[in-house]
């Protein structure tokens, strides 16, 4: 699907044109199966909005005042650089991996196996406009500071499972850490050191490179021959990034792919954690054979701060279960009714299906489901097929049975409500400033023409009139930013001295009446909560300061139009941008001891003696384990919150520069202030970005 | 938790661990010949069931420890709030052996962590069942560290749901990265697939072929090395030195019920199922473990 070209993608149809004519790239993917397997029709829409986006700019862009016209072109791209991401997790062996492959419409895309392989975070960037000859792929090795962060960041699963041996699994991610750095150091020789952080990039997409960087290898399978390139580096391979054209996308999509937690290769738990700190759209996936165990629960619990609309659960592996149609509903049943009692995120969808089927209906395979698959698929074929689903194509009918169909509609409808709505919201507001802008820069060309003597401002004085705004709005902003960040950490202390000291009195009435052999236990829900309403406080005034410095910045500069330039009445009304939305406190999901119920508490209880040592410790114990959260919500949520506000403002000025000293300076030749106005607002943005250490 | 004498005989205790939907409760039923065991594909909040040998029937031991009988059929009256254990008596031949005790599974969100601590103890041997598709997770590996090393060495490991991985070589991989990853830590690791030959329960050759009968085999060396170690007296059933009495692959549906002729059928070598009494495991009841 080809969206209105730009110059750039004009060349690029004219050589699709030629290529046509000839034989397509023996090693490209084959091209999936047209509509049939299309799984995010429900982006059309969004696509469509996109489309008449790019339309209206570049209509604006056509024949435009060359400031204008860099700005537009910098909307452009950032339509066309426009990714939402979803991000799969899970239990090991869910089956994410197989699922991925049949989302992508390839199959044997990424090694899906009986024993877990996946090591790696895979991002599958999917490009409807990427053509085979394109497809990249990079892969990031781990730095050694990196695989330290890996254990000191890492979340606890494990505790907020209840797992047995929780309170000692750091030391045993460590050991095994250890051992798996020497066992790559003993295989890489003298290229290890050279080899940590570096990114290899590769200008194709191979099976043969995944199973190289991603793949760890079967090393107790010794017959096997073929596997002596496989997984050489998977582990130190960070991350992988694959570019994949994919023709019937509606728009970009980065699926991304993560090893899974509650391997005995604790490395692999610990990666996916650390890869859900990004995460906005997640989809969880179970196995049907044991749907939600303890795990899984302490994996929703770990992304409960997600807003629950944007968690998807999925229920894989349906073709296991021995009568689906007698066991979907049980399951589904038992899925909420455990979501409730725990205080999980209830209204989360719920799905069911098979990556196996689909794979199966992608490859026109379905004669090798192995006899009880088939059977269980004919059984909920029965049960799922309404009467007017009769008479399909039989692979259509296996696609639809799969659930990927609804998944794919569940995860199109959250990006059109969510990221893509944000896209479009920002770019119709600032395609609104470029076309008022257009017409105060028409207006004061038809005064220029007609010999209206024209009062342009000088460039020096407007740039000089746009560091002074700069300056003073960034001021401002960051002056009520600083206050709003120390009302913020006067809440988090109070609610820390609030919860403390209910707890601690709570902890001596318990000991009065009870003594100390009965173990007491105290809800954290209160001080989750605290912690929670501090951030939101924050991030409303956050929003308040960055929408008073975006609304500001915008009327001054239909000030600068109306004074400096004389347009007085004429001048245009320039509209503020959007704000950016606040990232959800993930970190308020990690355990504090107070969580566990397990041994962990039990062992702490019963090595203190007397009430004041309980009480001291009992206060000290509560803050050591939440001064990690605090902090992280502090620097991954509140700072980078107000980092995006920031650079908001600064792109937002950064832009209008351009366009104002564009439109001041008619002899200007075009290619320089095109480029002036793109370059300013990337060293704006990039200087904005530096101040912020984001 | 202790096992009264009223409730417990002095056979080995050899009990079903795992983590909920691993296949336990389909082990019972293959090893008891009945599908006497309440089976779910989502987790069953059921307290500890005691099987043991002696004429039908069923009670339930209270949380203060009294005993009152209980309706084989509705087992599910006894809840874990209520109920310490559930003991069901059978005149199953693997229970002339040993008593076997099949423990709620683990990794249940809605079961507390340590059920089973108490019952420990007492257990001879564990077949811990773990699913080939996702075998051997940390939440199971973690829970097995714990157990005492003279138990472990004793225990077994019974990868079920083989019958899901579809081409031998998969089969082999599975089970060789499992052995390695538990290595030292049981007995011996044995792959098996339940429910294959809970639908062909009396085929000798579907037993074998579907690891029942290793499976068998392995479990009562165990039982008798501890029986021996015991110095007790009741032994396996001598029914190894019988010829197997049928041969021909069948379905259990289409078996004609053995009449008066025809008291004893042959499970694999050791282990004897009474084929007149035996209410046959249907495919329905096996549906999903």
């Amino acid at each position: 699907m080809m969206r209105d070209p730009t110059l750039a993608r004009q060349d690029k149809r004219h050589d699709d044109m030629t290529q046509a004519a000839q034989p397509l790239d023996p090693d490209a993917p084959a091209e999936p199966g047209a509509s049939i397997f299309d799984m995010f029709a429900g982006l059309d829409d969004l696509a469509a909005r996109i489309d008449d986006l790019d339309d209206d700019l570049a209509g604006i862009g056509d024949g435009a005042h060359p400031a204008i016209a860099a700005a537009v072109l910098d909307l452009r791209q950032d339509l066309r650089a426009f990714e939402p991401t979803v991000t799969m997790i899970g239990q090991v062996k869910a089956g994410k991996t197989t699922l991925v492959n049949a989302m992508v419409g390839s199959p044997g895309l990424l090694p899906a196996d009986v024993n877990p392989w996946t090591s790696v975070v895979t991002a599958l960037h999917l490009q409807p406009d990427l053509r085979p000859s394109e497809q990249r792929s990079a892969f990031r090795f781990f730095s050694n500071e990196e695989w330290d962060r890996l254990i000191t960041r890492g979340g606890r699963v494990g505790e907020l499972a209840n797992r047995a041996g929780a309170e000692d699994e750091l030391a045993k991610v460590r050991a095994q850490l250890d051992e798996m750095r020497a066992k790559s150091r003993r295989r890489l020789g003298r290229k290890f050191e050279m080899l940590l952080g570096q990114t290899h990039e590769y200008d194709m997409m191979t099976e043969a490179l995944i199973e190289r960087y991603v793949c760890m290898g079967d090393d107790f399978w010794e017959d096997d021959a073929n596997g002596v390139d496989q997984g050489r580096y998977a582990d130190i391979t960070r991350s992988a990034d694959l570019w994949i054209g994919k023709p019937d996308l509606p728009v970009n999509l980065c699926i991304q792919d993560t090893p899974g937690v509650n391997d005995t290769f604790m490395i692999r738990e610990q990666i996916t954690i650390n890869a859900l700190r990004g995460a906005k759209l997640c989809v969880m996936v179970l196995s049907a054979q044991q749907a939600l165990s303890s795990v899984d629960m302490g994996l929703i619990r770990l992304v409960s701060n997600v807003r629950s609309r944007d968690l998807v659960i999925f229920v894989n592996r349906i073709d296991e279960l021995a009568d689906p149609v007698r066991e979907v509903p049980q399951i589904e049943a038992s899925i909420r009714a455990t979501l409730r009692k725990f205080d999980a995120p209830t209204e989360a969808e719920i799905l069911f299906g098979s990556g196996y089927w689909a794979q199966h209906a992608i490859e026109d395979t379905l004669h090798d489901l192995g006899e009880d698959s088939a059977e269980a698929l004919l059984d909920w074929a029965e049960a799922q097929l309404p009467d007017s689903r009769e008479g399909l194509d039989p692979l259509e009918t296996v696609w639809h049975l799969s659930g990927l169909p609804a998944l794919g509609d569940a995860i199109a409808q959250r990006i059109a409500h969510g990221a893509g709505a944000r896209l479009v919201e920002r770019t119709c507001a600032a395609r609104d400033n470029l076309l008022r802008s257009q017409e105060a820069g028409a207006g004061l060309a038809i005064d220029i023409k007609a010999g209206v003597p024209a009062k342009l401002p000088a460039p020096q004085d407007l740039a000089a009139w746009f560091r002074e705004a700069e300056t003073r709005l960034a001021a401002d902003l960051d002056a009520r930013i600083a206050a709003g960040h120390a009302a913020f950490l006067s809440r988090v202390d109070r609610a820390h001295r609030t919860f403390l000291d209910r707890a601690t009195a709570a902890l001596v009435q318990h000991l009065d009446a009870w003594g100390q052999d009965d173990i007491w236990t105290y809800d954290p829900t209160g001080l989750r909560m605290l912690l929670r309403s501090a951030y939101q406080v924050f991030v409303r005034a956050t929003a308040e300061a960055g929408e008073a410095a975006l609304h500001a910045a915008a009327q001054e500069i239909s000030g600068l139009y109306r004074d400096q330039f004389g347009m007085g009445g004429r001048a245009p009304a320039i509209l503020p941008p959007p704000l950016p939305s606040a990232d959800p406190p993930i970190a308020l999901g990690q355990t504090i001891a107070l969580d566990l119920r397990g041994t962990w508490w039990t062992r702490f209880w019963r090595k203190r003696r007397g009430h004041q040592a309980l009480c001291d410790d009992f206060a000290r114990l509560i803050h050591e384990e939440t001064a990690p959260i605090v902090e992280t919500l502090r620097r991954d949520n509140a700072e980078a919150f107000a980092a995006a506000v920031r650079a908001e403002l600064f792109g937002f000025l950064a832009t209008q520069r351009g366009i104002v000293t564009g439109l001041a300076d008619e002899s200007t030749p075009p290619r320089r202030t095109e480029r002036l106005a793109s370059e300013a607002r990337r060293d704006s943005l990039t200087e904005a970005q530096a101040r912020t250490g984001t | 938790m202790t096992l009264t004498n009223k409730s417990r005989s002095r056979k080995p205790l050899v009990a079903l661990m795992g983590e909920f939907s691993a296949g336990k409760s389909t082990l019972a039923n293959l090893l008891l010949g009945e599908a006497l065991s309440p089976i779910q594909a989502t987790a069953t909040q059921v307290p500890p069931i005691l099987y043991r040998h002696g004429e039908a029937a069923a009670f339930r031991t209270r949380l203060d420890g009294t005993q009152e009988p209980l309706d084989p059929g509705d087992l599910r009256s006894a809840t874990p709030g209520t109920t310490k254990m559930i003991t069901i008596q059978a005149e199953a031949d693997f229970l002339r052996a040993c008593d076997l005790v099949d423990m709620p599974g683990t990794s249940d969100p809605n079961m507390p962590a340590d059920t089973w601590d108490s019952l420990l103890p007492e257990v001879d041997c564990v077949l811990w069942c773990t699913p080939a598709t996702q075998a051997w997770r940390q939440s199971e590996a973690a829970l097995w560290e714990r157990v005492a090393q003279p138990l472990r060495d004793r225990s077994l490991l019974v990868v079920t749901r083989m019958d899901k991985i579809l081409t031998e070589r998969d089969r082999l991989r599975v089970l060789r990265r499992v052995q390695q990853s538990v290595d030292g830590l049981f007995l011996d690791v044995l792959p098996a697939m339940l429910l294959p030959a809970l639908k062909a329960a009396d085929d000798p050759q579907v037993l074998e072929e579907t690891g029942v009968s290793a499976l068998i085999d392995r479990l009562a060396e165990v039982i008798d090395a501890d029986a021996a170690a015991r110095q007790q007296t009741v032994r396996l059933v001598e029914a190894a030195a019988q010829p197997l009495t049928r041969t021909e692959p069948s379905l259990v549906q289409d078996a004609p019920e053995s009449g008066a002729g025809q008291e004893m059928r042959v499970m694999p070598r050791r282990v004897v199922m009474d084929g007149a009494r035996t209410q046959r495991p249907r495919h329905e009841a096996g549906g999903r473990a």
